[in-house]
């Protein structure tokens, strides 16, 4: 990850350095390594994996959705929320009520989901624009545990009507729709690997033009951003909007992954926390990192579940495997920090 | 990079951590046993009550245990000392080690803290072992292939294809799961699979593919509704249950019952776990109101919780309390004391665990041998009647069909007259339209005081009050499917 | 809605959980008025330290084994030594590796504890059976509800420690020290204040706190239940945001309103049965809309050490 930190990708590289770094630091590097990795994940892992494997790939795409977004709030505007899942779980919600509701294109609905999980995240950022770091992550914890509570009580809709579209009678209880193209579980996962494929691309996008270039200096100084005449607040919401958006669209395509009956623990606060965890553990300075967080929280995982000591094992043990990564991790980066002398 | 190196040593140290921790896991493909016996051994000593073991030791239990089937049994096709369908050992008790290619048998299960209902395969899998020491299925071993839905419905609709694409396992049989049966329903019908399960939800019950050894969470808590208003409950019944997405169903049925009897109905549902069990239990008897009933529809941990808070706000004797089959454990017998004797109605699916019965101590001798680790307990007598189930249905078949899952689907929904000793009446699949509810007869029993469940009503059988059961006893009837 | 005289029962209850957040929301505010850390693994220490107790006791239930009996005394001093030892040796060990970062990165460093001791738990102690530690208890009729010892205990343990401490903070050299180190830790280390022994002081302090909140919390929630106690914490959090992490009366009324509130919804039905069915929210709620009662004209910072 520190390799990644403030390396400018654009600069060219001078000519002294070894072939590997000079293949790395050339500004073509990131973008041909991002089309060889969608062509894996659009091909090869359809074509080389077995459909148990396209359903955990399946995960990790849409996880490393709503990792990039907070690893995004962190690392590159300096917020922690751990209200992530929240805005995850609104965006599953509201676009499974509209699949039932309406016969809007997944894609539309997609959209839908994100906005509305945008704009409650905005809500939610209004406040922590007058609370410090520390604060912010504290109340962000508690509304993504009262959205635990909230959406426990209203369940998630399964066909049924009003406003909160459950149904209780067994045969009426239905799957939620998939889009018409991608109706097979590797056509929606190939689906979903677009689907994050373009949310990464606009993170990205967005990063390289203004507000990433404010987001940075916010996350360096708020004072100093604010002299250089940055609208913080404005940039900050910003920041909130973007990253619940992102959360909002995985909730959307995390809905059609399940076959039926959404249960709440994907939304709960040990995910809230688990989260956080899994994003520190696969780096907040790069986007990259809410891809490799993402890969250790449900691929890796899998592979450790099916192959190393049984189901029992790390069913249980995986919580105590993240939470050594996430503590290590954050040692060795203030290790790291302290060596090349600068306040991490 | 440096953080990648990390991330490996990370992984690398836990992976050691892991090693030392539980040495005894090995990785195996079908890695149940192993897993299971680690987490039975991970407990601290004692887990099990000591009443349970001590019941495995005993044979006969001195009398106030009888086998009160037999007094049940005239001509209503209970099952007394009729002798077990399928036999009185291993598959066929030969001795013999089976050898060859094995017969792959899978299951999808629920393991997830709170949740953990992999000792039921475990027991299955110990018969299965059982049986290949004793000839298995005409010489082939079984195999049992088990996966973890997690309770997350993606990871249960991969279990199942990988078991039936990847795996091509020929039956599935013995799952034990939370969600597999709302999940996987579609799947396994439209791939020709006929499945016994253990389930939890409503489709297990409801679906012309599926049959359970168990009558679940809606039946359970019927049969426990009926006998606290036997009972004498009066005006209002409160049930309770943890809110989770299928937790509507787990007490509407015992709901319609009431309302038949003419007393209110209240469904009280709490977020589990219940972190605030005596505003919880105090809510609930107010709404009961005096002579009321309550009853609990929770895993011993949740159930204890309101049981204990009921004792210690003085509320046992306001009103009469029942609840479904999971409080039926001698640990809870334990832990509940004396101030519970005879005060709490307990709905049993299964016999007792120290039943006399043969088929009951051959389960008792299996367990001892093959899964020393684990307690007796009715996950376990439900993993274990199932393994018998399907063994003997294997053995049955032409052997040189064995490897086809069309001609095993065909063999398992066939299977009717299944007498154990481990239900009340014998055991079919049915594949009836409207959905299988084979296990319909109920025992009811009531902590003693000291340690044990014990009796306090035999196989009575649990009311029609939905179409189901009505439907489902019908074609008993008529299609002869439990005539002894 | 339901009378007051209907609602005594369950406000007896509240005062009990209240008071049990009022204590973890001081062990809270102490600790991160030393150190800079919000620990957010108190929870999950506490719930190591009862299943230690717990295994102590014989583990089944409340009817422990006879081979037991010499280890039961033992068993409840050992889980305030467990929770106190394991505070401290993170306190000593691993916090200062994070000493120099922002208080959100140390208090991030408490998740990693609070993950890493929760799959232990889960590893070792199976969640499918069954868990209480319960200590002696006598129960007796006020106003119609009924109250245990229990309950009296935990109310006048807290009280007894928001007072203890604050005069412990307000008029002994330690406590000094320990709000000079709040204030600025370099200067006060140039200033001869031992650093390093105030802090491993409030880590073991906050520790023993830990001890004695899992001792009294069992009975209350009647069983060992690793989520509800890991998590527990994060309930108790709302007290100690309302005192923005500075006043321990505030922080200790807060709590108390909050465990009332959320016991008190509990008999709500007909039309307001939505007050009911979303008490548990009662604390998030509640430290939400401080937060932005307080926030209404400033920033709100956490005093003490923010570094930036």
């Amino acid at each position: 990850m520190t390799a990644v930190v403030s390396t400018p990708a654009s600069s060219a590289p001078p000519a002294h350095l070894p072939l590997l770094a000079r293949i790395t630091t050339n500004r073509l590097f990131e973008p041909v390594v991002v089309v060889v990795v969608l062509l894996v994940g659009l091909f090869a892992i359809p074509s080389f994996f077995d459909s148990y494997w396209i359903a955990n790939f399946t995960q990790l795409a849409v996880f490393s959705i709503v990792c990039a977004s907070a690893g995004l709030l962190y690392g590159r505007v300096g917020l922690v929320s751990l209200g992530q899942v929240a805005s995850y779980g609104i965006g599953c919600w509201v676009t499974m009520r509209l699949a039932f509701a309406t016969t809007l294109p997944y894609p539309v609905l997609l959209v839908i989901g994100g906005l509305v999980a945008a704009v409650i995240g905005v809500m939610i950022g209004l406040p922590a624009l007058r609370v410090s770091g520390l604060y912010l992550a504290l109340v962000t914890l508690m509304l993504a545990a009262g959205m635990e509570i909230v959406l426990e009580r209203t369940g998630f809709p399964n066909g049924g009507t009003g406003f909160k579209g459950v149904v209780t009678t067994i045969s009426d209880i239905k799957a939620t729709r998939r889009p018409s193209f991608a109706g097979t579980d590797v056509a929606y996962y190939r689906f979903i690997v677009v689907g994050a494929f373009v949310m990464f691309m606009l993170a990205s996008y967005v990063l390289s033009r203004k507000p990433g270039r404010a987001w940075a200096s916010i996350r360096q100084s708020e004072a100093a951003a604010l002299a250089a005449g940055i609208d913080v607040t404005r940039y900050k919401l910003w920041a909130f909007a973007l990253a619940a958006f992102m959360a909002g669209v995985a909730g959307g395509l995390y809905a059609g992954s399940v076959p039926k009956g959404m249960s709440i623990d994907a939304f709960n606060r040990q995910s809230a926390i688990f989260l956080i965890a899994v994003v520190i553990m696969g780096g907040i300075y790069s986007l990259w990192g809410g891809l490799l967080g993402a890969f250790f929280a449900t691929c890796l995982l899998k592979y450790l579940t099916q192959n190393v000591f049984g189901h029992q094992f790390w069913t249980r043990f995986a919580l105590s495997l993240f939470g050594f990564g996430l503590l290590a991790n954050l040692i060795q980066n203030t290790r790291i920090a302290e060596r090349k002398g600068v306040e991490a | 990079m440096a953080r990648r190196f990390m991330a490996a040593a990370v992984i690398g140290a836990l992976l050691l951590v892991a090693c030392g921790s539980s040495s005894k896991s090995s990785s195996t493909s079908a890695a149940t046993t192993t897993a299971a016996a680690a987490a039975t051994t991970a407990a601290p000593a004692g887990t099990s009550a000591p009443a349970v073991s001590s019941a495995a030791a005993t044979t006969a239990p001195a009398g106030t245990q009888a086998p009160g089937t037999t007094a049940a049994a005239a001509g209503d096709g209970l099952v007394g000392d009729h002798p077990a369908t399928a036999g009185t050992g291993c598959g066929l008790a030969n001795g013999k080690k089976a050898t060859g290619a094995p017969i792959k048998l899978g299951n999808v299960t629920t393991s997830v803290p709170g949740i953990d209902f992999t000792t039921g395969p475990a027991m299955m899998k110990a018969y299965f072992d059982c049986v290949n020491d004793n000839g298995g299925i005409n010489g082939r071993p079984v195999q049992m292939l088990e996966e973890n839905d997690n309770l997350k419905p993606e990871d249960a609709a991969a279990a199942a294809r990988k078991l039936i694409e990847t795996d091509k396992v020929v039956a599935m049989v013995g799952g034990f799961s939370i969600i597999d049966c709302p999940v996987n329903a579609d799947y396994y019908k439209q791939k020709g699979y006929y499945v016994i399960v253990a389930g939890v939800p409503a489709e297990c019950f409801s679906s012309p593919n599926m049959a359970a050894a168990n009558m679940g969470p809606g039946y359970s808590a019927l049969g426990a509704a009926q006998i606290v208003i036997d009972k004498g409950a009066k005006g209002t019944m409160v049930t309770m249950t943890d809110k989770t997405a299928t937790s509507d169903y787990n007490n509407s049925l015992a709901g319609l019952y009431a309302k038949s009897k003419g007393l209110k109905w209240i469904d009280i549902q709490i977020p589990p776990p219940i972190a605030d069990a005596n505003a919880a239990v105090l809510d609930a008897v107010s709404k009961a109101g005096v002579g009321g009933a309550i009853v609990l529809n929770y895993t011993p941990p949740e159930g204890l919780k309101i049981l204990k808070a009921a004792e210690e706000q003085g509320l046992i004797d306001k009103v009469i309390w029942g609840s479904s089959t999971p409080l039926n454990d001698n640990s809870v017998a334990a832990a509940l004391g004396a101030a519970w004797k005879g005060k709490l109605n307990v709905n049993a699916e299964l016999s007792l665990l120290d039943d006399p019965r043969p088929e009951m101590q051959l389960y008792r001798d299996v367990s001892k041998k093959y899964n020393p680790s684990a307690p007796l307990g009715s996950f376990q007598q439900m993993g274990f009647m199932i393994g018998r189930i399907i063994v003997k249905t294997l053995l049955d078949m032409d052997p040189t069909k064995l490897d086809d899952p069309v001609a095993v689907n065909a063999a398992i929904k066939g299977i009717k007259n299944f007498d154990t000793h481990i239900v009340c009446k014998p055991w079919y699949f049915g594949g009836l339209p409207g959905g299988n509810v084979p296990n319909n007869y109920d025992n009811n029993v009531v902590p003693d005081g000291t340690s044990v469940m014990k009796s306090d009503k035999l196989c009575f059988p649990i009311a029609e009050v939905e179409p189901i059961l009505t439907a489902v006893r019908a074609a008993e009837k008529s299609q002869g499917l439990n005539t002894p | 809605m339901p009378g007051l005289g209907e609602l005594w029962p369950y406000i007896v209850q509240g005062l009990a959980f209240g008071a049990m957040y009022a204590v973890t929301g001081t062990g809270l505010v102490v600790l991160y008025r030393t150190t800079g850390v919000v620990n957010l693994a108190f929870g999950a220490i506490g719930a190591m330290g009862a299943h230690v107790a717990w295994s102590l006791l014989g583990g089944s239930l409340s009817k422990p084994t006879p081979h037991a009996v010499g280890w039961r005394l033992l068993a409840f001093p050992a889980l305030v030594v467990v929770c106190a030892v394991l505070t401290l040796f993170y306190g000593m060990w691993i916090a200062p590796k994070l000493a120099r970062r922002d208080p959100l990165v140390k208090s991030l460093g408490t998740v990693g504890l609070a993950l890493f001791l929760l799959g232990i738990m889960k590893e070792r102690w199976d969640t499918s059976k069954p868990r209480a530690l319960d200590l002696p208890t006598k129960r007796f009729h006020v106003g119609g509800a009924v109250v245990t010892t229990t309950q009296i205990a935990a109310l006048v343990f807290a009280v007894i420690v928001v007072v203890v401490v604050t005069i412990f903070l307000n008029k002994t050299d330690t406590g000094t020290a320990m709000r000079a180190i709040a204030n600025d830790r370099d200067v006060s280390s140039l200033l001869g204040v031992p650093v390093r022994r105030v802090e491993a002081l409030a880590w073991l302090g906050s520790g023993v706190i830990c001890g004695c909140v899992f001792l009294l919390l069992p009975p209350l929630f009647k069983g060992i239940d690793q989520g509800t106690l890991t998590w527990f914490v994060i309930g108790a959090l709302g007290g100690a945001i309302v005192g923005q992490f500075r006043s321990l009366p505030i922080t200790f009324f807060a709590s108390l309103v909050i465990g009332v509130i959320e016991s008190t919804l509990t008999p709500f039905s007909g039309s307001v049965q939505f007050m009911a069915d979303y008490r548990k929210t009662t604390p998030f709620v509640v430290s939400v809309v401080a937060i932005l009662w307080i926030s209404r004209k400033r920033t709100v910072v956490l005093s003490g050490r923010e570094m930036r």
